[in-house]
């Protein structure tokens, strides 16, 4: 029964942890789906969290390094108007090609 | 008879003499009185850019200008498509090193001090500065063609794993296998032998990164790792943990320079405006964005891009082994590498080099061109939509290659699972800077059992709230 109540204990403070810093972000459909799903995310929390399948040396960020003598342009060549798409379909000036380790968890 | 094309000036001593100019021979080399032509010296500063092109060039100039028919030299030059070789061999006669000061072989290192010591005199030291010694600190933008340290140069498979000495001491024959060990007490007259000459088997690298982090602190640190993430750890690895099995050893890496010319082309798109469209029941957001066609063309410099150069611990595959651990651990403090000395490895374990710059080349390109592709981000605040890069040109301009023996304090735990599979989880801890990184072995049924507990918990929160 002490084992159940610590696991019980353990979970509950690691869900409000996530509802936390859910909600400062305001999402509520966001919100209530992390509560229906507070299991699965739970799990991948805590799992990553031990086994750290994820950890890499971030190369892009960690390297010293500089760009010097930048030039560019930046054409304008039209407006969209009406689209649901948030974001740009397929941009890639974030995307890192060299990372040795691309795991989740 | 004075020749009239010399406008009257004498040519031999009996012209001299007949147009009344007193002539003296100067003496020959061997006779008394010779005096040696000065010789110039070239200045570094003046042959720094000199290319194998510019020196033909003033040889042909030199043979041009000083032989008669037939007596000018036979030149050959080598042909130079190659890298360039940056000699970092330690100049050092092989097999005894010897305190500076009183001459013994006896050397120690000490963590606490990152410096080496003489267990006899207990005269301290600490090796030349590697980016001093092998001029690494030219800056990157200048860097022209490809540049390998001697100790990065390719490995040649036949080379014998095993060097053997004549001991200067006493000159009994002493045999060191380099794939265990690059030091060795000779058995007659009790001197320490290390391997300094570089063999190409990867063994001697260009430079070393000694241990700075002390082995007190980085126990500390695996063991606040593992008291952080006790609760669903393996119950095996929770009563066989041990801070014992922790060793210091120095991996072998690739420290590379990168100077490369970089462009982009393609498509940024900036949001104008957001709005929602529809009725009550069927409303979505729907944005108005400028669409541009984005180029940037620049110039990258990237200063000590580290990677692995072992296969072994090179290989990151997370569904067979904990690798990326140690790959986390980095970035070191490659400024601070210097000049490899075997005795920095006392006391600790190493992994010989088994991957040579061909192998890595394709990967220091990628990467480098992550570098540049996030430095020029900050360019593209507009699009916060984002950009679609659809065209790229990465030249590389010229790269500078030295291998390193990196430090790193290694915890490591074999799991063997109910499943059979089997898997080597590391906890690691940079040997400079104290990064810590690690995997532990989860207790499955707890972590499921916790989740499911997490589960109804959740689902009574959301019946309660909505």
């Amino acid at each position: 029964m002490s084992a159940f109540l610590e696991l019980a204990s353990e979970a509950a403070r690691n869900v409000s942890t996530v509802y936390v810093e859910t909600s400062s972000g305001g999402e509520e459909q966001a919100l209530k789906l992390i509560f229906l799903l507070s299991g699965p995310v739970y799990f991948a929390v805590m799992y990553a969290r031990y086994r750290n399948k994820g950890a890499r040396h971030r190369h892009e960020d960690e390297t010293e390094a500089s760009i010097t003598n930048v030039t560019g342009s930046d054409q304008h060549v039209r407006r969209i108007t009406g689209t649901s798409n948030s974001s740009l379909s397929g941009a890639n000036d974030s995307q890192v090609r060299g990372a040795r380790n691309e795991g989740f968890m | 008879m004075s020749n009239p094309n010399n406008n009257g000036v004498p040519q031999t001593p009996q012209e001299a003499e007949a147009a009344g100019h007193s002539y003296e021979q100067p003496p020959s080399y061997g006779e008394e009185g010779y005096v040696e032509p000065p010789i110039e010296e070239p200045q570094v500063e003046d042959v720094k850019d000199t290319t194998w092109d510019d020196v033909k060039e003033i040889r042909e100039a030199e043979s041009d200008a000083g032989y008669a028919e037939g007596e000018a030299p036979e030149i050959v030059y080598e042909k130079h498509d190659g890298p360039q070789v940056i000699n970092t061999q330690s100049g050092g006669a092989d097999a005894l090193v010897r305190c500076a000061k009183c001459g013994s072989t006896d050397i120690g290192f000490s963590v606490a001090k990152a410096t080496l010591f003489c267990n006899f005199c207990r005269f301290e030291w600490q090796s030349e500065s590697a980016v001093d010694a092998y001029n690494l600190n030219t800056p990157v933008a200048e860097l022209r063609g490809v540049h390998i340290g001697s100790g990065a140069e390719p490995i040649i498979p036949d080379v014998s794993e095993v060097v053997t000495f004549k001991c200067s001491a006493c000159g009994a024959e002493v045999v060191i296998d380099t794939s265990h060990a690059m030091q060795a007490r000779c058995h007659w007259c009790r001197h320490t032998l290390s391997v300094r000459e570089q063999v190409p088997n990867g063994a001697v690298p260009d430079a070393i990164l000694p241990f700075s982090y002390p082995k007190e602190k980085a126990m500390e640190r695996i063991q606040e790792f593992v008291d952080a993430r006790k609760f669903f750890a393996h119950r095996k690895f929770k009563s066989e943990f041990s801070l014992d099995n922790i060793m210091g050893v120095y991996l072998p890496y690739m420290v590379v320079d990168v100077n490369a010319r970089m462009q982009l082309r393609g498509v940024g798109e900036d949001t104008v405006r957001t709005y929602t469209v529809g009725s009550d029941d069927n409303k979505r957001t729907v944005y108005d964005v400028d669409v541009y066609q984005v180029s940037r063309q620049f110039d990258v410099q990237v200063d000590d891009l580290t990677l692995e150069s072992s296969t072994e611990k090179s290989s990151i595959d997370t569904r067979k082994n904990t690798n990326n651990i140690v790959n986390s651990i980095m970035p070191f403090d490659t400024k601070n590498l210097v000049r490899f000395d075997p005795n920095y490895l006392s006391g600790f374990s190493s992994q010989k080099r088994d991957t040579n710059v061909d192998g890595l080349a394709h990967l220091a390109h990628v990467q480098s061109s992550d570098i540049g592709r996030h430095l020029v981000r900050p360019t593209l605040r507009k699009y916060d939509r984002g950009v679609r890069w659809e065209h790229e040109d990465y030249d590389i301009i010229g790269e500078r290659w030295i291998s390193a023996y990196l430090p790193v304090w290694l915890y490591s735990y074999y799991e063997k699972k109910s499943s059979g599979k089997e898997l080597l989880h590391y906890i690691a801890v940079n040997g400079r800077t104290g990064e810590t990184m690690g995997s532990i072995p989860v207790q499955m049924s707890k972590l499921v059992a916790a989740s499911a507990v997490a589960q109804v918990a959740g689902t009574v929160t959301t019946f309660f709230i909505w």
